[in-house]
This record gives structure tokens, C-alpha cells and sequence, in this order.
């Protein structure tokens, strides 16, 4: 199942690979986001399938960003692409309804592995009828 | 505040935990192995000791990542960084290591290495906190250390680390630096305890 997801991320390189790489696992970016606002505005726009979230943006944490997601829609599918993989946030990060968290540098096959965990068993965001299914 | 020489220790040994996982991150980056060179740590550092002046010529890339009572400075000098951002962005097709690509290659790279120690500290001591994003610094290493550590001139002596990182393969340095105030320590050091 090919993914529409949204990109939070505030590194146009990281963003960049990110894109690449979902590209090459046959994913779309339907949009960009590098704030809270932004990134709400965006989701309640596209209705993404899963969202990838980094923690430390400039400009809002992370953290912050994941339970607004959530509480706006707690069917969204929010993974966490982040350099901070400490184990008791990781732990808060999954009870706050993040799906998984994938380390930085980002490894093709842990994106691999997680897109693929969401397309079979992740919760599906309902989706506004001018925006179909890609697959 | 008084640092006993095990407690010392014991924070050292904590930090140099944390450069394994930097040297992982940098190899996993760069596709080379990365070693450890050297480690200085001091339990009592004022923030201007740290000023050195370096060879004027000198310019490096960096950012640093902060949170409370913490600072974290990591950074390259040019040919490193060039060398480094080169590697980064290698497997991508669509971009390309011009100069202003290698300053976002590098504060990138940075909040890499500066979380791998911050998480080996956080994961020692069953504590969780989130850096700020990057801040990128440029220019001479004392100007660096001035715009990260800055914050530190006017609290006295506090914990301070220089980690120097290279790959032989890759031709390349990178060092770590990292400041924790006199609270943040007690925190260590009492969560060790528990």
C-alpha cells in the first residue's frame, strides 16, 4: 500500500533525504510542515495517512506537536524521525501515541519497516473525499 | 560546589559511554570508522577557559543544542566539514554540497552527535529531556565557544568535557564539547544513586 504522509521537519537536507527515500519506498509527500501550526493546518488540509515528525524544531517541540496531531485526530498515524532516542522518552513519546521513533541518521530499512507496520496495522485517518487513496 | 574525585570519575565514565554511540553515529554517516583521540575533563571550569584562541586561520563549522543547566557544542573545522557534509548527503541524488548546503549538513550532523551523548547520559540516569533544535555557529573556535557556552561566564565554575573525535579514512576531526551546571550535576549523580 503506497502512504500520502506528511513531513514535519525543519532540516531541508533531512527533508530532503526523507522525501527521496519515501519516494524510493513508493510513498508520496502530500505536504511540509516545520511548525505546530503549520503542520495542524496542514494535516487538517491533506489528511494524511501517517505523519513523520521530528522532536527538536526550531521554532516548537516536538512532543507538543504529537498531541496536537493526536488530539485532533486520534486516528493519526504519527511516526517520530529523531537524533534523540532516549529510552524514557522514547516511552513517553509511545504513550502519547507515537507509532514508533526511527534514529537519526534515518536507515531505509527501519523507514521500510515502519511505513509497512502502519500500511498494515497503523490507525487510518479518515480522509476528506477530494484527497483518494494513492494505492 | 565539591566534585569528589569517584564522583568525577563516575561522570567521566558516563560521558565517555556517550562517545561510543557518537563514533557509531559518525560512522554510520560517513561510512568510516571514527576513534576517539583524546578526552579532557575538568570538574571546575570557568566557561572562559575554554576560549582558546586557536590558529587565526582556522575557521570551523558547528552547532549546539542546549536544555537547562546543559550545553552541548559540537563542530568541524572546514575541511572536515566539507569532507563530512560530502558524505552526509551522498546517498541523495538531488543535493549537492555547495557552501551553504554544508552549513545545514553540519548542524544536522551536530544534533547527531551532540544527542548521542545527551542520550547516553539521559538513558544512564532513567531521565528523559529534549534539547533545543540546532543552533549553527561558525567562524573561530573561540567565537564558537563564546556563542555556545556564553550563558556560562556568569555562573562560576561548572562541569566541563573536550572530546576530540577523528576518522583516518575520511581525513576528518570533530569535537565535542559539553557543559553541565552544578544542579544538573547533583541530578547525575543522584539518579546514579538510586
Amino acid at each position: 500500500m503506497n502512504l500520502r504522509l506528511l513531513v514535519v521537519e525543519d532540516n531541508i537536507i533531512t527533508r530532503a533525504m526523507l522525501k527521496e527515500m519515501l519516494g524510493m519506498l513508493g510513498h508520496q509527500v502530500v505536504a511540509e510542515a516545520d511548525t505546530l501550526q503549520s503542520a495542524l493546518e496542514q494535516y487538517q488540509k491533506h489528511r494524511p495517512d501517517a505523519v513523520s515528525l521530528d522532536l527538536s524544531l526550531a521554532q516548537d517541540d516536538g512532543l507538543v506537536i504529537l498531541k496536537a496531531l493526536r488530539q485532533a485526530d486520534p486516528q493519526a498515524s504519527v511516526f517520530v524521525v529523531s537524533a534523540n532516542c532516549q529510552k524514557r522518552l522514547r516511552d513517553q513519546l509511545i504513550a502519547s501515541g507515537a507509532f514508533d521513533i526511527i534514529a537519526k541518521p534515518i536507515e531505509l530499512e527501519a523507514l521500510k519497516s515502519c511505513l509497512e507496520r502502519i500500511a498494515t496495522h497503523g490507525n487510518k485517518p479518515t480522509r476528506p473525499e477530494n484527497h483518494p487513496p494513492t494505492s | 560546589m565539591e566534585i569528589n574525585p569517584q564522583d568525577q570519575k563516575t561522570i567521566l565514565q558516563l560521558v565517555e559511554q556517550g562517545v561510543d554511540s557518537c563514533t557509531s553515529k559518525l560512522a554510520a554517516i560517513s561510512k568510516t570508522d571514527w576513534q576517539l583521540r583524546t578526552t579532557s575533563m575538568k570538574a571546575f571550569v570557568k566557561a572562559d577557559d575554554y576560549i582558546e584562541k586557536g590558529h587565526p586561520s582556522q575557521y570551523y563549522f558547528g552547532a549546539f543544542c542546549q536544555s537547562s543547566g546543559r550545553v552541548f557544542l559540537a563542530f568541524f573545522n572546514s575541511r572536515s566539514a566539507e569532507l563530512i557534509t560530502k558524505s552526509f548527503i551522498s546517498g541523495s541524488k538531488g543535493l549537492q554540497a555547495t557552501p551553504d548546503m554544508q552549513e545545514v549538513a553540519i548542524c544536522e550532523i551536530a544534533n547527531i552527535v551532540i544527542n548521542a551523548v545527551a542520550g547516553s547520559l539521559a538513558d544512564r540516569c532513567g531521565m528523559a529531556f529534549i534539547l533545543s533544535a540546532p543552533k549553527p555557529v561558525r567562524g573561530a573556535k573561540a567565537d564558537m565557544i563564546k556563542a555556545a557556552f556564553g550563558d556560562f561566564s556568569n555562573m562560576g565554575k561548572v562541569f566541563g568535557a573536550y572530546i576530540h573525535l577523528s576518522s583516518q579514512e575520511l581525513a576528518a576531526d570533530c569535537t565535542l564539547m559539553l557543559m553541565l551546571d552544578d544542579l544538573f550535576v547533583n541530578f547525575i549523580l543522584n539518579a546514579l544513586d538510586k
